[in-house]
């Protein structure tokens, strides 16, 4: 799919007919457009334009839980100036896809009611015309399965990365995993399968329920108590979405309460300073938490320092033998004992009680241990001596972790330290209403440490149950296989469920394979993206069993505590732009790529790389920056790769619309500024 | 960028791939369930897997 214009028609912000007409790679070698604009001028807003013609949606995954009647398309200056009259929002997209192009139109009509403002669909159409130039209208009912086929609109939301989800994505959080798991699930794409899951599920449940009402008293037993487990475990899970939810909404509404805090003008530097220590802070608890994660994968290793000394020991104690020559023995032991017991040397002279040979002979045997005592102690000894050389590497490694982790929390501590100092220094504002605010504010900040918390308690409770469900099964099974033999209910029993777990492990194999592969795909771009230093230490992305990203360094070693937050982002961003790849089905992303405000935190270096390969693996680059991020720097780097092919900025009108003015590219360089110019 | 490492099979036929690794009878009920599951919604499916699964366990 490439996009070649959008026209808006009194959409949100941007009043009367305004459009855009895209830099694309059918028009020769550049594929990139900048929109630029400050914040709340409606760079989102046009991706929500796109989204809104292609599928008929007003919401973006951003929006959280802003209601759908909340999100207002109609132009507000419109509406106000034609009091009582309906105005028209219309989207128009022209765009190719195989060979074929498509002019899709979509509108709305909007009216003033009271306070309210009623919104209602008006038209949709959609025109076709092939390379042959015959155009054709799409039945209007055929219109959303034309565009599913072109972009599915479960996967829609990969195409668009802003700061926001970048940063959802750095967060080693229950939200991450969310959103991973929920990213992996679009991509799967088998609907079909999750279905006859579900429904095989619910036959076998039937089954058993029929069969813990039989006469088999284990059976029923057992029963009962893998219902009790699937009970528990689907209460353990819906509270984690719950967690998850609340989580997320104490986030929006701490964000919420820092834009009316910042209308305080005399706390604006304190507040400044507290938002810089918190990304600070959650840089370190995130490190804290990898660090944490790091160390529970050494308890293996750790455990075995524990018998170090003992295995020390044994080890000398062997080697000791072996040095003296017990170990092997020189003469074996079966030897000595015939000799004893025939009487009579190999020379073949008698041997006779209470002399001294046969006292040096009786002196053998006691050095002399049996065959398979001395193999065993000669293993043991070859095995302790590798034991033993990994005793030091592993002590090194727990105390460098457990050093790190002390290190990181006594930062914790100091900022901490700081943020309370801060606090009461806004709580003793003169301002009663900031003072409110702020404690409103900190309590929001306790609950989301408690919620946090009860997170991770529910999701060692819910791992425990699904390591018991598995214990349960293997018992019900045998139990099954008993009394089956002459019951056709048990057998069916069997049936259903072995089923369901053949359906069940096919859709874990899937989803291991997608996990390797987006992993994969995420690597090969980190590794394009990321700085010189970056690239000698981390090697690859790797997605965990529960959904949580993980970085390795060189030594195959994980090492996301260590990364900086650049970093982060920039895993972030491969990450988001490999799941792009995988939903665009193709090394090569054929739909448009929006990426709103994606430098924030990124050095130079990582700029650099981002605007030199992105436009390499996307058909077309949408860059929505700001002024901030978008300097003459970035915009020489842009023009060299020589991929730059339209500039757009988005100016504040007196009324406080939108305008969209196309300049040339050099143009638009007088306009950026420098580096500099922030400082 | 010149990996393959993005490309998705057909869903599908990967699914009737790993399936053949199943005993018959598992394999049957489950190629049923997905043939079923493509038309119908699940209780739909679950009460025609019922007759299914009892001719499966007669034969």
């Amino acid at each position: 799919m490439i996009l070649h214009k959008m026209t808006l028609d009194n959409f949100r912000q941007f009043r009367g007919r305004q459009e855009i007409e895209f830099s694309s790679p059918t028009s020769g070698n550049a594929n990139v457009t900048v929109v630029f604009g400050e914040n709340g001028r409606g760079k989102t807003g046009l991706f929500r334009a796109i989204m809104f013609c292609l599928f008929g949606e007003r919401r973006l995954s951003q929006d959280g839980d802003v209601k759908r009647e909340e999100l207002q398309l109609v132009n507000v200056s419109a509406l106000e100036a034609n009091p009582g009259q309906p105005v028209k929002t219309v989207v128009e997209l022209e765009f190719t896809h195989r060979e074929q192009t498509y002019r899709l139109r979509r509108a709305i009509l909007g009216m003033q009611d009271g306070d309210k403002v009623i919104e209602e669909e008006d038209e949709k159409r959609l025109f076709v015309t092939p390379a042959t130039g015959n155009t054709q209208p799409v039945p209007a009912t055929e219109i959303d399965s034309v565009i599913d086929s072109i972009l599915d609109r479960r996967v829609k939301d990969y195409f668009l990365f802003d700061g926001e989800k970048i940063e959802r994505l750095t967060r080693a959080s229950v939200e991450q995993r969310r959103e991973i798991s929920a990213g992996i699930r679009n991509l799967l794409n088998v609907d079909a399968l999750e279905t006859a899951i579900k429904a095989v599920g619910r036959v076998t449940k039937n089954l058993e329920k029929e069969l813990s009402s039989s006469s088999h008293e284990d059976l029923s037993r057992l029963l009962k108590r893998l219902g009790d487990n699937e009970d528990e475990q689907a209460r353990s899970r819906k509270r984690l979405d719950e967690l998850a939810d609340e989580i997320r909404l104490a986030r929006q509404e701490i964000e919420k309460t820092d834009k009316e805090l910042e209308k305080f003008n005399e706390i604006r530097h304190l507040l400044e300073r507290r938002k810089s220590l918190e990304q600070e802070l959650q840089g370190q608890e995130r490190q804290a938490a990898d660090a944490l994660n790091e160390m529970r994968n050494l308890v293996c290793k750790a455990s075995a320092l524990i018998v170090a000394p003992t295995v020390i020991n044994v080890f000398s104690h062997i080697e000791s033998q072996k040095q003296k020559g017990e170990i092997p023995s020189e003469i074996r032991r079966d030897l000595i004992e015939r000799i004893l017991a025939e009487k009579k040397c190999i020379c073949g002279s008698e041997i006779c009680e209470g002399t001294e040979t046969y006292s040096h002979i009786i002196d053998w045997l006691k050095r002399t241990s049996d065959v398979s005592t001395q193999d065993a102690a000669l293993n043991l000894w070859r095995y302790l001596s590798e034991v033993r050389n990994h005793f030091s590497d592993d002590a090194d490694l727990v105390e460098k972790r457990l050093q790190q982790y002390g290190n990181i929390n006594s930062t914790i501590a100091n900022i901490n330290r700081s943020l309370d100092n801060i606090s009461n220094q806004i709580g003793t504002s003169e301002r009663q209403d900031a003072t409110k605010l702020d404690d409103h504010r900190k309590k929001l900040n306790d609950s989301i440490i408690s919620l946090e918390a009860d997170a991770r308690v529910s999701q060692t409770q819910l791992e425990q149950l699904q390591q018991e469900e598995g214990r349960l099964r293997a018992l019900l099974k045998e139990e099954k296989l008993k009394v089956g033999l002459n019951d056709e209910l048990s057998r069916r029993s069997i049936l259903a469920r072995d089923t369901q777990d053949a359906l069940n492990d096919v859709y874990s194999q899937f989803t291991r394979e997608i996990k390797i592969l987006l992993g994969e795909s995420a690597t090969e771009l980190f590794r394009e993206l990321l700085d010189k230093e970056g690239r000698g230490n981390l090697r690859t992305i790797v997605v965990n069993d529960d959904y949580s990203l993980q970085v390795l360094d060189r030594y195959k070693k994980p090492f996301l505590a260590n990364i900086s937050a650049g970093q982060r982002q920039i895993m972030s961003i491969s990450f988001i732009a490999a799941l792009a790849r995988t939903a665009a089905r193709g090394e090569h992303i054929e739909i448009p790529l929006f990426m709103d405000t994606p430098f924030g935190r990124l050095s130079y270096e990582h700029r650099q790389n981002l605007i030199n390969q992105v436009p390499t693996f996307a058909s077309q680059w949408i860059l929505l920056a700001t002024d901030t991020e978008f300097r003459r720097q970035e915009a020489q780097l842009l023009k060299n790769s020589g991929k730059w092919g339209k500039f757009f900025m988005l100016r504040s009108t007196d009324d406080g619309n939108t305008e969209i003015i196309e300049q040339d590219i050099d143009a638009a360089q007088a306009i950026l500024r420098d580096e500099e110019d922030y400082q | 960028m010149t990996s393959n490492k993005t490309l998705l099979p057909d869903v599908n036929d990967l699914i009737i791939e790993k399936l053949n690794a199943y005993p018959a009878d598992v394999r049957e009920l489950a190629f049923q369930a997905i043939r079923l599951s493509e038309s119908y919604p699940e209780a739909a499916v679950a009460e025609q897997l019922q007759s299914v699964v009892r001719k499966l366990t007669k034969q």
